[in-house]
């Protein structure tokens, strides 16, 4: 069975079937990240069909793994998204009430410590580039350095962003990691 | 946090630390409460990101994606397609500007286009042209007049 990297260079013969041994192998994992930082299925699913239409457009350089690789694309395309969203969205969805951003939510509110939080209601306070982090470490569980080059960003603004996202979500969540 | 071995915290959990760095940090963990606080917090908040519910593709998803494939081909298409269409109308725009430029009367007689109609009017015919001539003398007379109504007069 070939690996990656052989998938891609197949893929850029214009062999349809190693695509979608690529996207079969890929596709739930890249979803998975796609969702958590987009916080919606309909854009995830954009993203990631966006993120194998980069693979097309794309040359893999080997100079990390191919999941890495595809990680960069899909951040890339989460971020375009992302834009095109903000310039459409109007000044409402700022003067909508936040809930309190930064706000702690007690345990207890929404069903004890034991209860299982959905990762979006966990992730929606932050922005944009902590979400990225916390997401690409806590979920992905990718290296620093992993990180820093999916993102094309210095490996020690990776460290301070995951730093000040936990700070948030430990502030926001405390009520929870007390009673965990 | 006031121990400013806090920040390396962070690197110990993530297993970012090398053998050396993390003796070092387990001797301080050891000996100072906020840090050991702070790194059991730290714990808590992967672990609770850990459980939280994964999302679930929808249905379909999965075809979206294999279409990919034939999206990306004809988008390749589609573009090749704007830049030929680019570039065709870059040379007939080309071509328009640099076209040479026709004579204004195409039906003027060859003697009369380089020259005036004074000129024209002394000169007899060519003898290969009489039958021509009656024509060419109307053409000549319109000319005059053009010429004058103009302000010929003021060549003079």
């Amino acid at each position: 069975m070939p690996d990656d990297a052989q998938l891609l260079r197949q893929v850029g013969r214009g062999d349809e079937t190693a695509f979608r041994e690529l996207v079969d192998r890929h596709a739930r994992y890249l979803y998975g990240i796609a969702y958590s930082l987009t916080q919606n299925a309909a854009d995830a699913e954009d993203v990631v069909q966006e993120t194998f239409v980069g693979v097309l457009k794309s040359k893999f350089r080997e100079e990390s793994s191919v999941r890495t690789w595809l990680v960069q694309i899909l951040v890339r395309q989460a971020a375009l998204l992302r834009r095109t969203r903000s310039r459409k969205i109007t000044q409402t969805t700022l003067d909508e009430p936040s809930g309190g951003l930064g706000k702690a939510v007690e345990g207890s509110a929404v069903g004890g410590s034991d209860a299982k939080l959905d990762l979006a209601v966990m992730l929606e306070k932050l922005s944009p580039e902590h979400r990225q982090v916390i997401v690409l470490r806590e979920i992905e569980g990718m290296t620093y350095d992993e990180i820093a080059r999916a993102l094309n960003v210095p490996r020690g603004t990776i460290e301070s962003r995951l730093f000040r996202a936990r700070a948030e979500l430990r502030e926001r969540f405390k009520g929870y990691l007390q009673r965990g | 946090m006031n121990c400013d071995k806090a920040t390396q915290i962070q690197s110990y959990l993530d297993n970012e630390m090398d053998a050396a760095q993390k003796q070092v940090l387990e001797a301080h963990l050891a000996q100072c409460a906020e840090c050991s606080s702070l790194l059991e917090e730290l714990r808590g908040l992967s672990a609770m990101i850990a459980r939280a519910p994964k999302p679930e593709m929808r249905s379909g998803a999965m075809n979206r994606y294999y279409d990919a494939f034939n999206a990306a081909r004809d988008r390749a298409v589609l573009r090749i397609t704007s830049w030929l269409t680019a570039v065709a109308a870059g040379l007939l725009i080309g071509a328009i500007l640099t076209w040479p430029a026709e004579e204004p009367s195409t039906t003027a007689p060859k003697s009369a286009r380089s020259g005036t109609w004074e000129q024209f009017a002394v000169m007899p015919p060519p003898a290969d042209t009489q039958g021509e001539n009656g024509a060419q003398l109307v053409q000549v007379a319109q000319w005059m007049a053009n010429d004058l109504s103009l302000g010929g007069g003021e060549r003079r």
